[in-house]
């Protein structure tokens, strides 16, 4: 298993060095071939987004990622202690955006743990260009992900997104 | 033709890029391509603009093409299903 701690500032002058520095972390940790390839492509995406996310939303000075590869799964967990999301607990399963492309669900797991799913809706020949929504940034990692959780941890008043990649053990994970 | 001068496109610029192309498309009503080679990280807000871009010149009965996506941009693209609804070319001759 290899794992590390990023703390970032919350800057967009950082961002990009922020990314960067994550990346080559797991790249160095996964092996060169198209599996792993892929791996980090979606990692790529799924760091620039939570990092944004924290950039517009998180309220903080900063932000901290950890990384957790191991043989099956590669872990990105976004940890920031800004305020909390506010939980509905009206229905399991709530509609966050919904275009023609796309319906993006918040799934209430818990008191505090919200699953992310997105479902992919039928294109008509005729496209609604204007119903396409303009935030992607929930849905990138949703789908990027095998699995996206937003956990609340009242004690610590910490919120954590983890977004979870499944990777072929036997052709994606370097021996460490 | 606009050639988006940036290696990261991100919410530094995307206000920006956003007004300067709805400000071009209004000025000269004509189709825009939009050279995206340079770019190696993308992120939502710029997608964002993107998009917003492409409504503004559709509701003005013109359109937009992006052309130079690196591999990552395209996936990513793809990832969310934007190939479905941008025009997207290898090169700005395939393009015209």
């Amino acid at each position: 298993m290899a794992k590390q701690q990023f703390e970032f500032l919350n800057s967009v002058d950082h961002l990009t060095a922020a990314i960067k520095q994550t990346l080559h972390f797991i790249a160095t940790n996964l092996p060169d071939n198209p599996a792993a390839k892929q791996a980090i492509f979606k990692a790529k995406v799924i760091i620039t987004e939570l990092l944004t996310n924290s950039l517009k939303h998180s309220g903080t000075g900063s932000t901290l990622i950890d990384v957790v590869i191991n043989r099956n799964k590669l872990e990105i967990i976004k940890i920031d202690f800004g305020a909390p999301l506010v939980l509905t607990h009206t229905t399991r399963k709530l509609p966050i955006t919904n275009d023609v492309l796309h319906t993006l669900y918040a799934i209430q797991k818990t008191q505090n743990k919200i699953q992310f799913i997105c479902e992919e809706n039928n294109l008509d020949d005729v496209m609604a260009i204007d119903d396409i929504v303009e935030h992607f940034g929930l849905l990138i990692i949703t789908k990027a992900a095998d699995n996206f959780t937003y956990i609340y941890e009242p004690e610590a008043k910490a919120n954590k997104f983890k977004a979870t990649l499944k990777i072929d053990g036997d052709k994606a994970y370097k021996s460490l | 033709m606009i050639d988006v001068d940036v290696s990261e496109a991100n919410l530094d610029n995307s206000a920006a890029f956003k007004s300067e192309v709805v400000a071009l498309l209004d000025k000269h009503r004509k189709t825009v391509i939009i050279d995206l080679g340079k770019i190696e990280y993308i992120d939502s807000s710029f997608l964002g603009a993107l998009v917003a871009v492409l409504k503004h010149a559709l509701a003005a009965k013109l359109d937009i093409k992006l052309i130079n996506l690196k591999k990552d941009v395209y996936d990513l693209l793809l990832l969310i299903r934007l190939d479905r609804v941008f025009k997207i070319y290898n090169s700005y001759n395939e393009a015209i």
